[in-house]
């Protein structure tokens, strides 16, 4: 390749990456619009008295004694399949529906399931709460359970 | 005006600009002119990228344990463009590895480490682990969960070292055990130590290759050379865009994730270490802890004296190229050992 062909591939390249920077000023924007909503979102869930009695509920029947302060992750659960541990809550609300959640504070779970197959069983289960968590009590505590979310920037990925 | 500036410069720095030309005119020989050459240059352009990314994310990062993970998380989605500098420091960081076991390949097959340009290849090799120490340092930072535990278990390994392993274990991690120290102590390594090391590695590394000048090929019997500069500046820089346009693309199609926050009461199920230590990781899960050490530890003390020990297998068995062959084999059972890890 001749020098003055180099040259302009030089100048080329050079373009593409202040082209590339640009767009990434779009993305930039965007993400930043992103993190601003989650931030107002926050702080009105903060706010939200219904929250505040549902955290209130959490605390009284010691949920966060397995699920963890503010169901952020769980305590040991040997070999269950959800990584040998209690279940965080902080993504039910991508899997369950309101009434759904109600039902499974009500059943519990009699059995959970084994990390493997071969190995003994995990010595933890959700116990049945039935009648014992009703009415307001009940409805606070979905709602708060609902609204956990993972701190923004937390990947299901364990990537770097 | 002109003149009396130049004058005045002239009298403060009594260096000529026909000294500091002279490097730029080096002549190259003529094997260098094709794209692969770029093999040497990008490791230190992708060290540049690292050294000015890693400045900004100091400026944000706090290395205390309460609030380490707290920070990345900000940087990655608070801060204004932190995304695009935390995944440009993290993926040059990731490349700047391959380019570095790409260049050390050519120069093996070349068989360019040889006399009288032994120390070149031992400052190369030094870059090299000097590159390993900054990913694994550089990981740590992080705290996630994974990370936390990679260190933890990085550095229960370092214990088995014959010898001085309890002494580098206590220097590493400022105690017995993974405490607020070592997350300090890592810091100041990645930061301070580690750049501090690869500085001077590269300026000997580079003051080497200038004084012995680039090895030519064997059995090439060319005798044409090509400016250092423009020339061979200009290919360097286009492939130095090249690599940065794919790393800003890349940020933008996936910007670096983040783990749970480390919890100290809490192992994950699954602890594997970047894939780069792959290789060992899987040897040292394959035979006895000892047998793991002394051998990972022989592999790279070969690797460093290389240069000796192929001209000692040479002197063995003259035109037979055993050093080739050995060092072939021992490049493809790391590669398997690599793969074998990743697919598992």
């Amino acid at each position: 390749m001749s020098l003055s062909m180099q040259k302009l591939l030089v100048a080329v390249l050079s373009l593409a990456l202040f082209a590339a920077l640009i767009a990434a000023g779009g993305v930039d924007a965007r993400r930043q619009a992103e993190a601003r909503k989650q931030a107002v979102a926050a702080l009105d869930a903060a706010a939200n008295p219904q929250l505040a009695r549902g955290r209130a509920v959490f605390a009284k029947y010691s949920c966060n004694a397995c699920h963890g302060p503010g169901g952020t992750g769980g305590i040991m659960n040997l070999n269950a399949e959800t990584g040998g541990q209690v279940n965080s809550l902080l993504r039910v609300s991508e899997t369950y529906t309101s009434a759904e959640l109600m039902e499974k504070i009500r059943t519990g779970v009699p059995e959970v399931e084994k990390g493997d197959p071969t190995g003994p069983s995990p010595p933890l289960r959700m116990p049945a709460y039935r009648d014992l968590v009703a009415g307001t009590e009940m409805t606070d505590l979905v709602a708060y359970l609902l609204s956990l979310r993972p701190p923004p920037g937390t990947a299901k990925s364990t990537a770097w | 005006m002109k003149g009396r500036l130049t004058r005045w410069l002239a009298e403060r720095v009594p260096i000529s600009m026909e000294e500091l030309r002279r490097p730029l005119r080096e002549e190259l020989p003529v094997h260098l002119r094709t794209w692969l050459a770029w093999l040497g240059g990008t490791p230190l352009m992708l060290f540049g990228i690292q050294a000015a990314t890693g400045i900004l994310l100091t400026f944000y990062y706090s290395p205390t344990p309460h609030l380490a993970y707290e920070s990345v998380r900000r940087i990655s989605t608070t801060l204004r463009y932190g995304w695009l500098i935390r995944s440009l420091h993290q993926t040059a960081g990731q490349l700047m590895i391959v380019a570095v076991i790409l260049h050390i390949i050519r120069v093996f097959v070349t068989r360019a480490y040889r006399a009288p340009r032994e120390l070149t290849w031992v400052f190369g090799v030094a870059l090299f682990l000097l590159t390993l120490g900054f990913g694994f340092t550089g990981y740590s930072l992080v705290y996630d969960s994974l990370s936390y535990w990679a260190t933890t278990v990085g550095t229960n390994l370092v214990a088995h070292v014959p010898f001085v392993g309890p002494h580098v274990l206590w220097v590493l991690r400022g105690g017995a055990d993974v405490n607020p120290n070592t997350l300090a102590r890592f810091y100041n390594f990645h930061i301070g130590v580690l750049p501090t090391l690869m500085v001077l590695a590269v300026g000997a590394h580079l003051v080497f290759v200038r004084l012995h000048g680039v090895a030519r090929l064997e059995g090439d019997a060319r005798r044409e050379t090509y400016d250092f500069f423009p020339d061979h500046v200009l290919r360097e820089a286009a492939v130095a865009l090249v690599v940065l346009l794919a790393l800003v693309v890349h940020a933008m199609r996936s910007p670096p994730g983040l783990g749970e926050p480390a919890d100290p009461n809490v192992t994950p199920s699954h602890i594997r270490p970047e894939w780069y230590f792959f290789p060992s990781y899987r040897w040292l899960k394959m035979v006895p802890m000892q047998v793991g050490i002394w051998t990972t530890t022989a592999f790279v003390l070969g690797m460093l004296f290389w240069p000796w020990l192929d001209a000692g297998l040479e002197r063995l068995a003259p035109g037979r190229r055993l050093g080739t062959w050995l060092g072939s084999a021992a490049f493809l059972f790391t590669l398997v050992l690599l793969v074998w890890e990743a697919v598992t």
